[in-house]
This record gives structure tokens, sequence and C-alpha cells, in this order.
């Protein structure tokens, strides 16, 4: 029994989170959230979710003593939870999973994701591919540059990659230029 | 955004971190907390009992609320969030605005601790690792700072970097450069504590990925 119970309905952890954007955006996240509060306690979605966690994830990740670390640190032990273990190699996937099975149950066939470093791109494109979703990430023009190896893992995957030119840093969100100055580095990928 | 608003009857867009507009903090929350619920089962199961301090990583802070919500009614058990403190706190040059106490504001649709100049203009952050380098931090965080459920301390780059060689060497796993700032705080803290305690330490990724950065630090050219 959780006793803690933020956020509220509104999405507010005492003064901070909310919903601070353009009246545009704001049906599709009504129709988010309402769709998220019907599936998120749903028997059938938790165990589609819990199926794809343990047999293409590999979860649960192991929990390892670190025997040598603790003598070298010198005090109480220390144990790692080991996500590094997960398909694709961290965290990220558990929720790349959870969001596209609930894109398939809303009936949205294509997928949209900002990454920087690529991580939550290659998560993305990983999922996207094992659902058959369409992808599209979208990527700052100086990071495509410095993380080609996970641009090229991205295209591996079949999704469609897009850039935007000149876009400071951390605009995520509020600043996205259009995808129509970026190329596609692969093919549409098929929405079979 | 554009994109999503233009497609959205078809479009669905995925965000990777515990940040965004409502309902995303909490929704990534909820699919990153099978780390946590593992977690609890599982040192159960080895310690029977639960460790004494749980130690993650802070970007925006996905990792961190995965394996600290289950915990949050959990009684003595320490929530430390590692952000990056990157040159130093004092050089400015970092991306820890929980630990640099850096006023709220609003960042890609939800108010939280922000960092920003006096006029509220987002400042530019810095981290050795590209996926700690964000100058917010997911709203819960900044909500289990100010009721003081979980503390938050920040690792520089230089102390990051020596605890992924420090993984590297003594146990065989070569960490993320995220992770490893996580690591760094573990070490610290288990040092003060006695070898009757636990701490355990998500490690929330690989560094395979970071390898050319590291050596690229080092002056190597793979």
């Amino acid at each position: 029994m959780q006793l803690y119970d933020m956020p509220d309905a509104r999405g507010h952890f005492g003064p901070y989170g909310g919903t601070f954007v353009a009246e545009t955006l704001i049906e599709a996240l009504e129709e988010l959230r309402v769709m998220y509060e019907r599936y998120r306690h749903d028997p059938e979605f938790l165990a589609e979710f819990a199926y794809d966690l343990k047999h293409f994830v590999g979860r649960p990740s192991p929990i390892y003593y670190a025997e040598r670390l603790t003598k070298q640190a010198g005090g109480a032990k220390i144990f790692l939870k080991r996500e590094d273990l997960n398909h694709t190699g961290a965290h990220k996937v558990n929720n790349t999973i959870g969001q596209a099975l609930l894109a398939k149950r809303m009936g949205k066939p294509r997928v949209i994701a900002e990454t920087g470093a690529g991580q939550h791109g290659v998560a993305t494109a990983t999922i996207a591919a094992r659902l058959g979703l369409e992808c599209v990430v979208y990527m700052g023009a100086e990071d495509v540059k410095r993380q080609a190896p996970n641009v090229f893992r991205m295209k591996l995957l079949g999704a469609l990659w897009c850039l935007w030119k000149a876009a400071p840093r951390h605009s995520r969100m509020h600043s996205m230029k259009p995808c129509a100055i970026g190329s596609p580095i692969s093919q549409t990928p098929s929405t079979s | 955004m554009r994109d999503w608003v233009t497609n959205i009857s078809d479009t669905f867009y995925i965000i990777g971190t515990v940040a965004g507009p409502h309902p995303y903090p909490m929704m990534v929350r909820d699919f990153q907390a099978v780390i946590g619920i593992e977690a609890k089962e599982q040192m159960q199961e080895m310690i029977g009992r639960q460790p004494d301090a749980v130690v993650a990583c802070v970007g925006g802070g996905s990792n961190a609320m995965g394996i600290f919500y289950p915990y949050i009614d959990v009684e003595n058990v320490r929530l430390i969030g590692v952000e990056a403190a990157g040159h130093g706190i004092e050089s400015g040059k970092h991306a820890a605005p929980l630990t640099a106490n850096s006023p709220a504001g609003v960042l890609h649709g939800n108010r939280t601790y922000l960092m920003q100049d006096e006029n509220g203009q987002i400042i530019e952050t810095h981290s050795v690792s590209a996926g700690l380098d964000y100058p917010g931090v997911g709203p819960e965080h900044a909500w289990l700072k100010d009721i003081k459920r979980a503390e938050y301390v920040a690792i520089t780059d230089d102390e990051a970097m020596e605890a992924f060689h420090t993984l590297c060497r003594t146990e065989g796993i070569i960490p993320a450069l995220e992770s490893s700032h996580a690591i760094a705080h573990a070490m610290k803290l288990a040092a003060t504590m006695s070898p009757d305690q636990v701490v355990l330490v998500n490690l929330s990724g690989r560094g395979d990925k970071d390898i050319n950065t590291v050596a690229n630090l080092a002056g190597i050219t793979l």
C-alpha cells in the first residue's frame, strides 16, 4: 500500500509539475491523460508490458554484490542494480516499451521522439521496430555529428531521422523546427 | 512538438525522462518503477532486508525515480540523487540545479528547479556525460528535495571519470559515464558507513557508448 500519492489529478507535485504548453497541445495531452488513466491499472496492458520486459529486455535485471569495489571504498557493502544488462544497454528501454505499447492501444501507428546523446532515440527506434510502428527521431545537427554511431543504430533499426539546424541545446518541446530542413537517412520504414 | 501538433491523430510523442507536461512525469516514473519493485524483492532475498541507502544519478531523473519511487514509503532507506557537478559547482559549469539551489521556473511544459540567469533565461550547462547535461530536473525530484525525502549531491567530471576506471578494473564492468557519477558518490558514502551497512546503486547503463569520449579525454584516437 503506497501512502505517498503524487502527483495530484492535474499533475502537480506540490508547486512543481503541471501543464505549461501552447493551447494547440492541450487536446493531445488530454487524450493521452485519459488513455493512460484507462490503461495504467489494466491487467491486460500490464501483462503485455511485463511480457516484453521479461522476454524482450531480459528482466529482471540482477543485483550484484560488488565485493572488490566495496573493499576499495572501505565501509558499507555496495550492491549494483544491473540496468546496464538490459537489451539496448540501459534503463531507457523500460519506458519506451511502456509508451509504445500505449501508442498501439491508442491506435497510433507512428511514434516520434527527440534525443540529445541518442540513447532515448535508439531505445525508441528499437521498440518501434519490435512493434512495427513508424518512427521519427529528431536530433540537433551538432548532436548528429557527435553521436554518429547512435545515428547509424537508429538507421539500422529503420527509424526515419530528422535533424534541425542551429537549434539551441535544450530546445526540446517548444522550439522544434520543422522536419523539412533535415534529411532522412533511410527509406520510410514500412508500417505493416 | 510541431510534428506532434500537425500529426496529432496518428502520432504518439515518446518522452525519455520524467519531465514534460502532465502526464509524462508520472507515466515515465510508473514505467521505470519496475527497477525499484524488483530491487525491493531482490534485496529481501539476498540480505533479508532493505539497503540503508539507494544511490542513482540524476539528469532529468528517470532511472532515479524508477528506483526511488517504490522506496518512498520505506522508512530508514536514504534516497540520494547524484547530479553532474561538471567542472565544479562554484565554476558555474555544471548541470546540478538541485545541488546548486537554482530557483524554480518553467521548462519543457512543467515547473521545476532550473538553471537560469537573473532574467530567467536558461543558462548553458556542462557535464562530461551527455545524459546528465540538462538544465532542469524532473518535477518530482524538486518535490522530493523540498519535503526532504530525497537528498541531492553532485559529482564532478574528474570524480566520475575516476569511478568509471575503478569499476572497470575492480569488477569487470564498464559503466556509462552517467552511472559513474552514482558509483563515485556511493564509494564516498560507503567509506563513511560501517561494513554491516548496505548501499544500493542503480547502474543505469553500460559504458560502451562512452569509450570514444573516455579515449579522447586520455588523448587517444580510436
